[in-house]
């Protein structure tokens, strides 16, 4: 049932409960999206459907963009990839992603080799990506925050909204921190990074997530990426807590063993 | 179309009155628990016991009096002649009372930016939690830490369980209230905040169940017969926030210090990178 029927629908018995039971109707602008004391379960349409758990067939630490050119740093963004680099080089673990088990920031985190969960509800799509138990809450069809919530709060994953054309989830983020990479080599982003993902299934039951980021701060123009994920009926999503064991990841095309050089 | 949607709520509506009693019916109508629930005061269950006593002598209280002036807090200190113990875990929580009496200051999972476990999640003042609920899974998010929760509809336990911070939980609906069941929870976990032991027969179970609009009454019940002399609960009363609010992103290990000292409390540390 598409939800726009099924929340009329509720609408109805919400208000048949209510008229029933002899109480007062009240106003039922907030009843769109939550607060029903019953409702039926919701259930995706099959065009608007990527929930389930998605895994990446390959890592790669580079970004590897769609038109196979390097990242468009412009002189100050190289001048900052090329010191990171080199710190990460001489110690992988002075990448508080890895250390810390903080975020990893978008578009990194889409990378994972780790396997992420799309949850679907009404007005939300959640993301859980089992890394360092990201989690990313797209509100659908809301404006983006204003600009001081996203400068004052700035999160790793950013503030995000969405909304569907056919198909395809569109994601937009703004009010990213600037404490992550664009990629395990330590590219640079600020606070001014803007992304927007376009999230679909594709015909062989893959899903395709394809990245478009701005940053005018370290880049000379728009670059895009795309990525591809299995689904996994059977795979839950674990915990991760920084230090402990976690899943093998082994099988996963270009993730070295723990402790190799990279 | 208005005849379809007039048999519709027909059909709904008795299925919502008939699924107050009747499990069966609620696999279309579910209580909705969307939103963000601040976690709220602990009464005592309807029936059996509450958890272990507090220490008579040693009432909790924080770092400043009535009068705002600042003062040697102290932590919560089992009642160790409370029958609710069996002899090991007594032994065991004797040693973390003494060392709280003497003034030793033992952290507690959340302070170490790591996963609670249940049923302490739920007893501790948690901060705010979203609830998700899909057709076939609600994920629990608590937004400190943050620690996420993973409960499987209408699925048995599975055969192997691997011990977990959080356990396995499945869940179904009767009606209006979401049962949730949870085994195989980590013993690296503590039950409570008197940092009480527990065995691998940890056995968890959650009502979660809507007594207002916006009021979520979770009843859990935990029994451990290693541990307990007999099962004991509570009743938690929480409140959904307005709808505007959501989670927010908050990472433990990044504040993970104290406000007094400044000093680094410990907090999960990679030793390797693991790709």
């Amino acid at each position: 049932m598409h939800w726009n029927t099924a929340s009329r629908v509720t609408t109805i018995i919400v208000g048949t409960v209510f008229i029933v039971l002899g109480l007062n109707v009240p106003t039922q602008t907030k009843a769109q999206t939550q607060g029903q004391i019953n409702g039926p379960i919701f259930i995706p349409s099959e065009e608007q459907n990527i929930s389930g758990v998605w895994w990446t067939r390959s890592y790669s630490p580079e970004i590897e963009l769609i038109d196979g050119t390097d990242l468009p740093l412009n002189e100050e963004g190289r001048a900052r990839h090329a010191e990171n680099r080199a710190t990460l080089e001489a110690d992988p673990l002075s990448d508080e992603a890895r250390k810390f088990c903080t975020p990893d920031g978008v578009p990194r985190i889409l990378a994972a080799p780790y396997p992420f969960e799309i949850l679907q509800t009404p007005g939300f799509v959640t993301i859980i990506y089992e890394l360092n138990r990201v989690v990313r809450r797209i509100s659908l069809d809301t404006p983006m925050p204003d600009d001081n919530t996203l400068l004052y709060f700035p999160y790793y994953s950013g503030h995000s909204v969405g909304h569907w054309e056919g198909d395809t989830l569109i994601v937009e983020t703004a009010g990213y921190n600037d404490k992550t990479f664009i990629d395990a080599t330590g590219a640079p982003h600020s606070n001014q990074l803007r992304t927007v993902e376009r999230m679909r299934k594709l015909d062989d039951g893959r899903l395709e997530v394809e990245i478009t980021s701005t940053d005018p701060e370290n880049f000379t123009a728009a670059f895009t990426a795309t990525y591809f994920f299995d689904f996994h009926e059977n795979v839950r999503i674990e915990d991760y807590t920084c230090g402990k064991p976690h899943r093998d990841i082994s099988h996963i095309i270009g993730v070295s063993p723990p402790g190799a050089q990279p | 179309m208005k005849t379809a949607k007039l048999f519709l709520a027909f059909a709904s509506f008795i299925s919502v009155t008939l699924s107050f009693g009747a499990p069966a019916l609620g696999q279309t109508i579910r209580p909705d628990f969307s939103g963000v629930w601040d976690a709220g005061d602990i009464e005592p269950p309807r029936v059996g016991r509450g958890g272990l006593a507090m220490h008579p002598d040693y009432e909790q209280r924080g770092t400043r009096d009535q009068n705002r002036e600042r003062r040697q807090p102290i932590p919560p200190i089992a009642d160790l002649t409370d029958p609710l113990l069996l002899p090991w875990a007594r032994e065991e929580l004797r040693d973390i009372v003494e060392r709280r009496i003497s003034g030793e200051i033992i952290l507690e999972a959340r302070s170490q930016c790591m996963p609670m476990g249940l049923p302490v999640l739920l007893i501790d003042e948690a901060g705010p939690r979203i609830i998700v609920q899909t057709e076939n899974k609600v994920v629990i998010i608590n937004e400190e830490l943050p620690e996420i929760r993973h409960i499987y509809l209408d699925v048995p336990h599975s055969e192997n369980i691997e011990p977990d911070y959080y356990g396995e939980s499945v869940g179904h609906y009767e009606g209006n209230t979401l049962v949730v069941d949870t085994i195989g929870i980590s013993t690296e976990t503590w039950v409570d905040d008197f940092l009480t032991p527990h065995t691998e027969s940890l056995h968890v179970t959650e009502r979660y169940r809507l007594v207002g609009d916006d009021v979520l009454e979770i009843e859990y019940f935990v029994e451990d017969p290693y541990t307990f002399t007999e099962p004991w609960g509570g009743i938690i009363l929480a409140e959904r926030r307005a709808p505007s609010e959501d989670l927010m992103e908050i990472r433990c290990s990044e504040n993970n210090f104290d406000i007094f000292s400044g000093d680094i409390l410990p907090m999960p540390i990679a030793t390797q990178v693991d790709f």
